[in-house]
């Protein structure tokens, strides 16, 4: 079967936008996201109150909450599919790239959602002050990217399994730390106003591991998609 | 004769045990403590030669769709599993004896614990699924897509924590760049032993693993 | 020089159970696949 690659790109956006449309009339994913990411940040910082946390906790908080908010709401493209019974028909209709290029793109756009709320929320609740916002946004999205593209490959496996939400965590975890790690270390960086250049190997560590996994989750997606 | 190998196993393990504790201790700065070093490593050592194991009976299965190839995969994780549990345990010992505390966070530990986590994760894929061929399937997509993952890990963690614990320079310095004759050869026994060990214990759980099966695998 | 001996001596003893449990699996493992 032919493969041209307007083709691939052409049926993932589809994917995606299908997806898009369906998760703006309920927000079912959003909304779990959202309300994880808010109210753990809220919390967090009434418990702190006037006191305050330093930039290393800080940054550790934020990646905390973005990362369990991603566990929670992550999953949902794949399952469902799985629920609603539409993955037979999906399977028919386009190759198991294009479906998951289409399902990254997707929880990309769902996990830069969720940060374009929780990013200034953060911002006003914690005093950083003399952040380098250059170097965190950078990290921000390098690590975010990271983020949905290894969630996305366990997602799948995830939803033709049972118990799914423990599972989606316990799966995720090992794989996701070295990218917890790296991002917590580099907007910590940021946050104590260093130089961009100080969080280049950071971000050299974010990139080649975003490429890994999307790498091997293309090349392992097939496996977990079709049986 | 075929067990001639396990004779000679039984032999040359309870020969590393005298020797372990016969010789004077490896580190002598160390103590008592530092004996663990014959039986710690070669622990870790399979652990992560099980993982190996695991993933190529993985990429095999994929390949070519034999249970069989499954089995051997699992059979490898669920020993991996034991030995890890045995390495983490082993290494929190000496880690209360030499630093003080059980966990330091040191690149090495981080680095079993975390190879613990796989393992744990890839049963509890497993016994999430029931049907034989998409446990297969998803398990061994799993356990290749965690080897990456794991990699970046062993080499990030280092850098990471560099500032917070050079500890286990104290290892590797003395251990590994000088080792007395004596030790060498005891060590180098142990970490054959153990290799066997796990060699004959995965081929004995393939075995019952393939059985289970022909019997309709629960 | 005797803590080392009773070390020896436990860990032989386990090493020794260990072995012969495997004796014993590997034994049940042949006769199954005879059947």
């Amino acid at each position: 079967m032919e493969r041209k690659p307007s083709s691939l790109v052409y049926k993932g956006w589809c994917i995606f936008s299908k997806d898009l449309k369906s998760e703006l009339r309920n927000r079912y994913a959003i909304n779990a996201l959202l309300m994880f990411a808010v109210t753990t940040l809220v919390a967090v910082n009434f418990a702190v109150g006037q006191f305050g946390l330093g930039e290393k906790l800080l940054a550790a908080l934020f990646w905390i909450v973005v990362f369990f908010s991603a566990l929670s709401g992550l999953a949902q493209t794949f399952i469902k599919e799985e629920e609603t019974k539409t993955a037979s028909t999906l399977k028919l209709v386009a190759s198991p790239n294009s479906i998951y290029l289409g399902k990254l793109t997707f929880n990309i756009a769902l996990l830069l959602t969720l940060e374009v709320v929780i990013v200034p929320l953060f911002f006003l609740l914690s005093n950083v002050g003399g952040a380098n916002l250059l170097l965190f946004f950078a990290v921000l999205i390098l690590a975010s990217l990271g983020l949905a593209a290894a969630t996305t490959l366990i997602a799948a496996i995830v939803s033709k399994a049972a118990v799914k939400g423990a599972l989606f965590a316990a799966l995720s975890f090992p794989i996701l730390l070295p990218l917890l790690v790296t991002a917590i270390r580099g907007t910590e960086l940021s946050f104590r106003g260093e130089v961009f250049m100080s969080g280049f190997s950071e971000l050299k560590i974010l990139f080649s591991y975003l490429v890994v996994m999307i790498a091997v989750s293309l090349m392992l997606f097939d496996f977990v998609w079709s049986e | 004769m075929p067990n001639f190998w396990k004779f000679l196993l039984l032999l040359l393990m309870s020969a590393v045990i005298i020797a372990v504790w016969v010789m004077e201790p490896p580190q002598n700065q160390l103590g008592e403590v530092s004996r663990l070093f014959y039986f710690h490593i070669p622990a870790a050592w399979v652990t992560v030669l099980a993982y190996f194991v695991a993933m190529r009976q993985s990429v095999l299965y994929l390949r070519r769709k034999e249970l069989l190839y499954d089995v051997k995969a699992s059979s490898a994780a669920e020993l991996g599993t034991l030995f890890c549990i045995l390495a983490t345990i082993t290494g929190s010992i000496f880690a209360k004896m030499t630093w003080g505390s059980f966990w330091n966070w040191d690149p090495r530990q981080t680095s079993i614990l975390i190879l613990l986590l796989i393992y744990g994760a890839y049963l509890a894929l497993r016994s999430a699924v029931r049907e034989p061929e998409r446990k297969a399937a998803l398990s061994s997509v799993y356990c290749i897509f965690a080897f990456p993952a794991a990699v970046f890990l062993v080499f990030v963690t280092p850098r990471v924590y560099q500032s917070l614990h050079p500890a286990d320079s104290i290892i590797d310095a003395s251990g590994r760049i000088q080792m007395p004759a004596p030790i060498l050869v005891t060590f180098l026994a142990s970490l054959v032993c153990f290799t066997l060990i796990f060699v004959w214990m995965h081929r004995l759980q393939t075995a019952i693993g393939r059985d289970l099966h022909r019997e309709g695998k629960l | 020089m005797s803590t080392n001996l009773v070390a020896v001596i436990a860990v032989l003893i386990i090493w020794l159970g260990i072995f012969l449990y495997l004796v014993r699996l590997d034994g049940k493992v042949k006769k199954l696949n005879r059947k």
